[in-house]
């Protein structure tokens, strides 16, 4: 089944572009309730970091 | 040593039953077998509705086995099996789950989307879905493996 999924994407803007540290995906879940938790989560811990939810069909993704 | 793991069911109602896992818990065993051979809500309220779980196999049998014979790892082997009483814990709703529930080294939920995600206390400490996670490690099933 090729069901809808939910892609977190994280950037933190104090790097540099090219480095590996300024942008990465958090996580891919399978409700947009899962992946607004995590973004809750991860930004009580940093709070600079911007995120980006996507959502896209698993077989896109995978 | 045991990998610890628990396996829950988020019913249309919104609550929650949870039970314990003892053996192989991680993903390339539980986590696999519970994406493949699990994947309807039937199934799933059916190997929940045993309670506590020694070690996870890709069937539930009809009736008791030998909890001591493990030869035939195609069946789920419960505590019952042995007598003991094992807990099916409820929780009302997702949140009172995510506050109360029992946490072993990897959680796996199975929700009102008819979807495994998994919460992995070594990784990203969210709940991830298990099917990307499987296709992205390239695990393979360990019953095609033996």
């Amino acid at each position: 089944m090729n069901r809808t999924v939910y892609v977190v994407t994280w950037y933190d803007h104090r790097c540099s572009n090219w480095s590996p540290d300024s942008n990465g995906i958090l996580g891919v879940f399978s409700s947009k309730y899962f992946a607004d938790e995590a973004v809750k989560k991860d930004k009580a811990l940093y709070p600079w970091v911007e995120y980006e939810l996507e959502f896209y069909t698993l077989d896109e993704v995978k | 040593m045991a990998t610890r793991s628990t396996i829950a069911i988020e019913n249309q109602d919104g609550s929650v039953y949870q039970i314990y896992s003892h053996w192989d818990g991680y993903i390339q065993n539980n986590g696999v077998i519970l994406q493949k051979y699990y994947n309807t809500r039937e199934s799933v309220e059916k190997l929940v509705s045993g309670g506590g779980i020694s070690s996870l196999g890709r069937k539930v049998s009809d009736t008791p086995l030998d909890f001591d014979n493990r030869d035939n790892h195609d069946y789920t082997i419960y505590y019952s099996y042995r007598g003991e009483i094992t807990e099916i814990r409820h929780f009302k709703d997702f949140d009172t789950y995510e506050k109360e529930h029992q946490y072993e080294e990897y959680s796996y939920i199975f929700t009102k989307d008819n979807v495994w995600s998994v919460f992995d206390t070594y990784g990203a400490k969210d709940w991830l879905d298990l099917e990307y996670i499987i296709d992205q490690r390239g695990i393979t099933d360990p019953y095609e493996v033996e």
